[in-house]
This record gives structure tokens, C-alpha cells and sequence, in this order.
């Protein structure tokens, strides 16, 4: 229960009010014990004394009591539905701040569901256990002693009766506490597994059909789900031996209540409105313990989601600004990796990139070629510190990245990623993401340089038409352009396109360029003042016409230069060039990277 | 374990009404009627363990009406033997009422042993029409910007089907029984009584289900709002390395923060609604106690009642009030399930005939 006990510190803003709420279930679970005291007067001092007057009075005080309790129990669902729900809400933001301080390298190691999981369910499951804590946790103990101590004042050996029920009670929950917790623990995991599963599907739907392995799914699936469905067998049938048992045993009390305290009353030593009192008292004994009883479900699933919860708080972002990091004003766009080794798990881990030196000029165009896996989408990645570099240092105008602020580095780059994600808002809203404040001007000369605003405008709504569910679907090659058009409009000084245009056809890809070109030679002299390209790639006529070629070679830069000198130098360019351009008809076919 | 063929259940059937023929309106579909299928096409899960059902409704009835005799024995216990002072008379009794409820202890751990087995089978059955269903969908239906919330309803509202399987049908049914029995064992033992102990009655039925209706109106805004947090939140973990790469953090945050506090303001007023019942229950149980002993000892010195009488009405009384609220909180919480339930159904049902996607994807 630790992680569960840890949880509690996001209470602290409300213990004012969560103070309240217990101190009002005190004051309920007083009232409440008052009424079979007064049941009892009733019966003794009223009806066997034939007093109208004391019956009427008791009666009325009894209602009193009711309502003061139901009124505090009112309260007290208030207050805690308060602190509960707030408390939510501020686990739910503890853990999205937290997933913005991560960097790449902390989101390739947790999935989109994981992270919904946890910000959803599993804080629900948190906060049900927190408004139980607050309502009917702190009440059961309450009442467990405030009912023995009134048994205990109704008659002592009827209390030292009931008191011999208690070990066994408590007995009982114990061993099913200890036998219900490690399966509740497996019905949790076996969930969890079916989920995986179901997830998986929902996410590879497209693989799985294309492959037919419908079958095997459903195969899989039936596995898991047979699984859940006998543990979750075993839990409900422990349940079901647990409650009615609880039940014999309060009941057993109450049949020991009438036979002894029954003697006791024919041989003058009790009254009867003792006993009809007991038997409340007896119930009220022993009804919290069930109560606790019940929670222990509900207890070992949140404490296990608090320390899900816990897992993700607890994890530190990989890349971190350093304290003294400086901020970054007029930029101008050198970048220079110097002994650059980069591997995605640590010093230890297989190295992606090899020792890698290189220096891009500002404003040069430099483009980065290489097969899968070359290392090229982790190169340009170290530039605005998705990944930190493993050893080596890269820099921009001679400054490590490192030392900079995070912002203010990020703030002159613009990249368009490998994965065109768009949001599901409207055309405008997705370009201008990067600067909300550009103008429609701004945005349509974006459009226009990424090949894009031909095909916004035949759009239903043109600029305002709305992408994804609730709006149109975009053909890959769009997503792309649209995603290149973000990227411009922020006016970087370092432009990144990772691969960016596999999915556009070769003819407009090779308007793109020529439109970027004139833009970017246009900015030279405006505000902008130019900017410096690096542009990953898997087909050969997107770089010919870069300044400098990089040939990337499993993590290796296998050559650099020019089209022309890479021609007449590299063999591995040579080989590549071959495949693709050979014969010039071919060019059409790679455009589904 | 043996893997049984069970008839196809309707739920892969394309049913006439749903055919391609009949066009699906809007999203109209919250009617009282469709939530009365939604529960019968549930049920039908049900219908292969129909004998074992029968023994648990069986063995739910006894055990609920030995349940409902130990008030009755209490009071004869003291009427008759404690205040006529006979020994041997109340030591049959005891025995008398160890018996039932040794009997009412063996009937109703049958009737949960039994019910764990079968509602489980029947989740597991339609767990697995689920996924083999979703298997058979058209590749629109898995729009990659609601994955997430395709996902988290498909195993919610799983999860709030098995509950209500497992522990409402027969909560429900022993719930019934135990209003229906209470009232007529206390008809029995003095109608006056009985009445005076009704008075409040109408009164907080009026009072739960004017809470109720503005619950499940709260309710149903909540469910909308918990949905658009889960689309904003979906969306902003999967494009995540966008946000970072234009630095938009802190934009993703504010649009996070209108959601949250949107979900936290309307999920205090649906929940402190929805808790308002059991304490107003409470008062119902006390203040009946209340007149029971106040209007119970009157007309025992008037001669109309007995001690033993008013023991036995404070416990009904006490019990009375469980199933009440037990029903209350089931009809609270499984008009959302079902409802929920009924919508994966339905879409599924529908998306088979038609593909029409989009109308079931959308959250409401």
C-alpha cells in the first residue's frame, strides 16, 4: 500500500476541507449510535414503565438524531467529492506536465496507450479509493469502536461474548486479504494482457489484414481472454464464500445475543430493550469489518495503479536544460558535430552513429542520404536535442547545444518529421502550429512554397476545412506537405525536412525544392535572413542538387561532397545513384517510403 | 476446459432493422426502448446456462426469504419466550434460528459460486465476439485519431458489463424479493405499524428521484466531458514529438488545463449528486426507526402492539433501506452502462451492415 500511502501527498491542498470531512463522519457515526440507545429507552423506560410522555419525547429526540446525521453525512459527501475530484484533476496535470518535460528518447520507451492509461483509468481508480477513504474508510473504524464501547455499557459478558466473534471475524478477512490481494493482482495482469492484445490489434489492424493473421489473433485472444476468465472466477467465488460467511457470523452473534441475553432477561438481570439494542450494536460491530473487507479489492487495484502512476512521476526527463543554460537571440545557422557517437541505450549500447564529424555552413543546403537504419533520422535529431549525444559535442554558431536554452533553440529550428501528425483541427490551424500568430499572408505563402495551397483551396472549406475524423482525410503525400508548410512558417533559421517527402510524388517534390529554394533566397533579405537546410533522404533526386552530400553507412559517414564528386569518388553513392537513376523511367517508383 | 459452440448470438447477426436498407439517423439513439434491447441482447448470453440461472434465482429466493425470517424469530423470541419467561421455549428458538440461518449461509454461497461461473462465461463469450467481430470491420472503423478512446470504451465498458452481470442481475432480483417480503411479513404482524412506518416513504422516493434525474442529466454531461478530455489527451500524447519539436508545450498544457477543469467542476456536480442518495436513505432508515419505536410504544401501552413486535420492525426497518438503496445505485449506475454498452453494440451491429463508421466513433 506504500505507492497508495505515497498518493496522499496530493491531498495537501485540500486537508482543510478533507479534515472537515472526517471530522464530520465523527459527528455522523455519533449520531447514528445514539438511535439504539434511545430505541432501548423507549422500550424500558417508556413502554415498561407505560410512560406516554418518554415515548414521545425519545421519538422525537430520534428523529433529531436522524436528521443531524444524514445532515453531516451531506457534508460530508461534499467536502469529499470535492477534495476527490480535485485531487484527480491534479494528478491527471502532475502527470501531462510531466510527459511535456520528456524528450524523445522518454517517449520511445513508453507507448500513447500506456501514458492514456495511467492519466485516465488508473487515476479514477486512485480517486475512487480516496472519496471511499474520506466517506466510508475513516467510518468503518469509527463505528467499530464507538458500537463496542456501547455494547460494552449495555452489558459486559454479552460484550465479552461478541468480543470472542471478533478474532474469528478478523481472522477470516485476514486469510482472505492474503489469499484475495495476489489474485486480484493476477485478474489486474491478466487484464492488462487482454488489453495488449486488443490494443495491438486495434493499432496493427492494417498489418494483421494485410498478413491474414486474423486467425492467430483470435487465437491469441481467446488465450488471454480464458485466462482472465479463470482468474477473474477464482476472485468472484472467494467473494462469494467471504460475504455470506461474514453474514453467518454477525448472524450467529445475534442468535448467542437472544440466547444469553434472553436468560439473562428472564432471570432479571437484563431488559429487553437491552437486547433489541444489542443486536443493533452487533451489527454495527461487525459491519465496518465487512465493509473493509469488501474494499480490499478495490484497495490493491488503486494501490497497484498509484504505483503505475508513481513509475511515470518518478521518471526524469532524458534531455534536461542545464541551470546555466543561455539563451539564443540572432542566430547564424552553423552547425558543427564534432566527434559525434550517439547510442540509443547509453555508453554501453549498440552506437547508432560512429564518430561522426561535420560541419553545415550557414544557409548551406546539406542533404543526408543513406539505407534504413544508416543513422540518418538519429543525426538530425541531435540538433534540437531530441536525443543527447552520447559522446562528441554538436554545436550551432560554436555553442554546445547543451548549454542553450531549450526554447531558444528549439524556437530557430523548423522540422518536419518523418510521421506527418496532424492535429484534428482545421488546415489553418495546423500550419500556423508553430506561430499562432502569423497572418493568413504568412500562412498561404507557407502553403504555396510546400506545394500545398493548391490542393487547400480545392479543399470543402479551403483553409478552415477541418482535418481527420470529423473533417476530410489527407492522402499521405498532403499530411506531408501540409507538415512541410508548418515547418516553414516558423521562419528557421535551421530547416529540417527528415524524409519528409516520401510520399509526395517526384514531380511536385522537384517544384517544392525549386519553391524553397526562391523562398529561402528571398528571406535573405527580409527579417528572416535565410536559413540553413538539411534534408534526409531516400531517393537520390531529392539531393542532387544539395551543396554537400552526406553518405551515411551504418552509423558511418561513408562520403561527403558534391553530386558531382561523390559520382566520381564514393562507390557506395555510385551504387545508389545506379539503382535509382539508372535508368530514368524508374524514377516514378519510390514514392512510398 | 471444453470450448463450446454456443448458438451465434445476435450480436454478429445483421438484424433486419439495421440492414443497409434502413438509414440511421443523426444520433438519436438514447430511447428507453433501445436501452431495453441493449439489456436483452446482454441477457441473450445468458440463455446457454438457463438451468443454472434457474437454480440461482432458486436458491437466491430461498435464501433471501430465511434472510427475511430472522426478524421474525428475534421478535417472537422475545414476545413470547423472553417475556413469558420459558427456558426451553427459547432454547428451540435458537436453534430454530441457527437453522435458518445456517440455510440461508449454505443457499446463498451456492447461488454467488454459481453466478461467479456463469456471468464470467458469458464476459467471455462476449469478449470474444467482440474481437472476432472487430476483426471483420472495414479498416475505416480504426481511424487512427480515435484509437484511443475506441479503446479505452471497448475495455470500460467490458469491465462495467462484467459488474453488471455478476452482481446486478441477481442483486436486482433478491433486492425485489426483499421489498416485496418485508412489506408483507410486516403487513402481517400489525398493518397499523406497517402504515405509520410507510409515512415517509412516498416523501423520499420523491426526494431520490428528483436527485436521481439530475444526476444521471449530470451525469451524461459528464460523460461527454470525460470524453473530450481523453480525445485532447489522446491527441496530445500521440503527436507529442510535434509538440516538442515546435516547442508547444506549454500551449498543449493550457488546452490540457480547460479540459481537466471542465472534467473536474461538472464531476463534482454529478458526484456529489449522485452520492446524496445514501445519506438521504439514511434518514429514511433512522426516522422510520424513530416512528417504529415512537408510534410502536403508543400502541403497545394502548395494547395494539408488542415489544417484540417493535424488534422485529426496527430490523426490517434497517433492511429495508438496503435494497432500496442497493436498487437505487444499480438503476444509477447501469442506465450509463448499459447505454454505454448498448452504443459498442449497436455500432458494431451497424458498422457490419453498413459501415457507417464516423456516428459510432464519436464521442457524445
Amino acid at each position: 500500500m506504500s505507492a497508495l500511502l505515497r498518493m496522499l501527498h496530493f491531498i495537501i491542498p485540500y486537508k482543510w476541507r478533507s479534515i472537515a470531512a472526517l471530522a464530520l463522519v465523527l459527528g455522523m457515526v455519533g449520531a447514528d449510535l445514539m438511535v439504539p440507545r434511545l430505541a432501548q429507552r423507549v422500550i424500558d423506560e417508556g413502554i415498561a414503565a407505560g410512560n406516554m410522555h418518554v415515548i414521545i419525547t425519545t421519538a422525537l429526540i430520534m428523529i433529531g438524531a436522524a436528521v443531524v446525521s444524514s445532515v453531516f453525512a451531506i457534508a460530508n459527501t461534499i467536502l469529499a467529492v470535492q477534495v476527490s475530484q480535485g485531487f484527480a484533476a491534479d494528478v491527471r496535470s502532475a502527470l501531462v506536465r510531466k510527459v511535456q518535460s520528456y524528450s524523445y528518447a522518454n517517449l520511445d520507451h513508453i507507448q500513447t496507450g500506456q501514458l492514456l492509461v495511467r492519466t485516465t483509468s488508473d487515476v479514477n481508480m486512485v480517486q475512487l479509493v480516496v472519496r471511499m477513504m474520506l466517506r466510508i474508510l475513516t467510518r468503518a473504524p469509527v463505528w467499530f469502536v464507538g458500537s463496542a464501547v456501547m455494547l460494552v455499557l449495555i452489558d459486559r459478558q454479552l460484550a465479552l461474548m461478541v468480543a470472542a466473534f471478533i478474532p474469528l471475524i478478523m481472522g477470516l478477512v485476514w486469510l482472505f486479504a492474503r489469499k484475495a490481494q495476489p489474485l486480484f493482482l493476477w485478474v489486474q495482469k491478466k487484464l492488462d494482457k487482454l488489453n495488449t492484445v486488443l490494443q495491438e490489434n486495434l493499432a496493427g489492424v492494417r498489418v494483421v489484414k494485410a498478413f491474414v493473421r486474423v486467425d492467430h489473433e483470435n487465437a491469441r485472444f481467446d488465450e488471454a481472454n480464458r485466462q482472465l476468465m479463470t482468474k477473474t472466477v477464482q476472485v468472484m467465488q472467494l467473494m462469494a464464500l467471504l460475504m455470506p460467511t461474514m453474514m453467518l457470523i454477525v448472524n450467529l452473534g445475534i442468535v448467542g445475543v437472544v440466547w444469553f441475553g434472553g436468560i439473562s432477561t428472564i432471570q432479571g438481570e437484563m431488559t429487553v430493550g437491552q437486547i433489541v439494542a444489542a443486536i443493533s450494536y452487533l451489527s454495527f460491530v461487525l459491519f465496518p469489518i465487512m465493509m473493509l473487507a469488501g474494499m480490499i479489492g478495490p484497495l490493491s487495484a488503486a494501490d497497484a495503479s498509484a504505483s503505475r502512476i508513481f513509475k511515470i512521476l518518478d521518471s526524469s526527463a532524458d534531455v534536461q536544460e542545464t541551470p546555466h543554460a543561455r539563451p539564443l537571440d540572432r542566430v547564424r545557422g552553423r552547425i558543427a558535430f564534432e566527434g559525434v557517437s550517439f547510442s540509443y541505450s547509453g555508453i554501453n549500447g549498440d552506437p547508432v552513429l560512429k564518430d561522426i564529424d561535420l560541419v553545415v555552413e550557414p544557409e548551406e543546403t546539406v542533404a543526408i542520404l543513406g539505407t534504413t537504419g544508416a543513422g540518418k533520422s538519429t543525426l538530425i535529431h541531435l540538433i534540437p536535442r531530441f536525443y543527447d549525444v552520447t559522446a562528441g559535442r554538436v554545436t550551432l554558431d560554436g555553442i554546445d547545444v547543451r548549454d542553450l536554452q531549450l526554447h531558444s533553440l528549439r524556437r530557430q529550428i523548423g522540422i518536419a518529421l518523418q510521421e506527418a501528425v496532424l492535429f484534428a483541427e482545421t488546415v489553418r490551424n495546423n500550419i500556423r502550429y508553430g506561430r499562432p500568430q502569423a497572418d493568413d499572408d504568412e500562412i498561404i505563402a507557407a502553403a504555396q512554397a510546400a506545394q500545398a495551397h493548391e490542393f487547400i483551396k480545392a479543399l470543402p472549406q479551403g483553409y478552415d476545412t477541418l482535418i481527420g475524423q470529423r473533417g476530410v482525410n489527407l492522402s499521405g503525400g498532403q499530411q506531408q506537405r501540409i507538415a512541410i508548410a508548418r515547418a516553414l512558417l516558423v521562419k528557421p533559421k535551421i530547416l529540417i525536412l527528415d524524409d519528409s517527402t516520401s510520399a509526395v510524388d517526384v514531380e511536385t517534390e522537384i517544384k517544392l525544392q525549386d519553391a524553397l529554394d526562391q523562398l529561402l533566397q528571398q528571406s535573405r533579405n527580409s527579417e528572416w535572413g535565410g536559413a540553413t537546410r538539411l534534408i534526409v533522404a531516400q531517393r537520390i533526386s531529392t539531393v542532387l542538387l544539395a551543396d554537400k552530400i552526406i553518405v551515411l553507412d551504418k552509423g558511418w559517414i561513408a562520403a561527403m561532397g558534391t553530386h558531382h564528386e561523390l559520382l566520381s569518388t564514393s562507390s557506395l553513392y555510385q551504387d545508389i545513384y545506379r539503382s535509382q537513376l539508372g535508368d530514368g523511367r524508374q524514377l516514378e517508383e519510390n514514392n512510398d517510403g | 476446459m471444453v470450448r463450446e459452440r454456443t448458438p451465434q448470438p445476435p450480436i454478429s447477426r445483421p438484424s433486419p432493422a439495421s440492414g443497409p436498407g434502413r438509414r440511421f439517423r443523426g444520433t438519436q439513439i438514447e430511447t428507453a426502448k433501445d436501452a431495453r434491447n441493449t439489456v436483452r441482447r446482454l441477457l441473450s448470453y445468458l440463455r446457454p446456462y438457463r438451468l443454472i440461472l434457474l437454480c440461482v434465482f432458486v436458491l437466491a429466493l430461498i435464501s433471501t426469504l430465511l434472510s427475511l425470517m430472522g426478524p421474525l424469530l428475534i421478535g417472537m423470541a422475545i414476545d413470547r419466550f423472553i417475556t413469558g419467561h420459558d427456558i426451553a421455549g427459547l432454547l428451540r428458538m435458537t436453534f430454530l434460528m441457527l437453522g435458518v440461518y445456517l440455510g440461508s449461509w449454505l443457499s446463498q454461497t451456492g447461488q454467488s459460486l454459481l453466478m461467479a461461473r456463469v456471468s464470467q462465461r458469458a464476459m467471455r463469450e462476449l469478449r470474444r465476439h467482440l474481437f472476432a467481430h472487430l476483426q471483420t470491420l472495414s479498416l475505416r472503423f480504426f481511424d487512427r485519431d480515435r484509437r484511443g478512446e475506441l479503446m479505452s470504451r471497448l475495455t470500460n465498458d467490458m469491465d462495467a458489463i462484467s459488474v453488471l452481470l455478476a452482481q446486478n442481475v441477481t442483486a436486482l432480483f433478491s433486492g425485489l424479493i426483499s421489498l416485496v417480503g418485508i412489506l408483507v411479513v410486516m403487513l402481517m404482524l400489525n398493518p397499523l405499524l406497517t402504515l405509520g412506518s410507510m409515512i415517509i416513504f412516498p416523501l423520499m422516493i420523491g426526494i431520490v428521484g428528483i436527485v436521481g434525474k439530475r444526476t444521471r442529466r449530470e451525469f451524461r454531461r459528464l460523460q461527454t466531458n470525460i470524453g473530450q478530455l481523453n480525445a485532447t489527451l489522446e491527441e496530445m500524447y500521440s503527436s507529442q514529438r510535434v509538440v516538442i519539436a515546435f516547442g508547444q508545450q506549454s500551449a498543449a498544457g493550457r488546452r490540457f488545463d480547460r479540459a481537466n477543469e471542465t472534467v473536474r467542476q461538472v464531476g463534482i456536480r454529478a458526484h456529489t449528486y449522485a452520492m446524496l442518495v445514501p445519506p438521504l436513505m439514511g434518514i429514511l432508515s433512522n426516522a422510520n426507526i424513530a416512528i417504529v419505536a415512537g408510534l410502536g410504544g403508543w400502541m403497545t401501552i394502548n395494547g395494539l402492539a408488542s415489544v417484540g413486535i417493535i424488534a422485529a420492525f426496527i430490523a426490517y426497518s434497517r433492511r429495508f433501506a438496503a435494497p432500496l438503496r442497493q436498487l437505487g445505485g444499480i438503476i444509477q449506475s447501469n442506465s450509463g452502462r448499459t447505454r454505454r454498452g448498448g452504443t459498442n453494440i449497436r455500432c458494431h451491429r451497424r458498422i457490419a451492415g453498413t459501415d457507417r463508421s464516423r456516428q459510432c466513433n464519436r464521442p457524445r
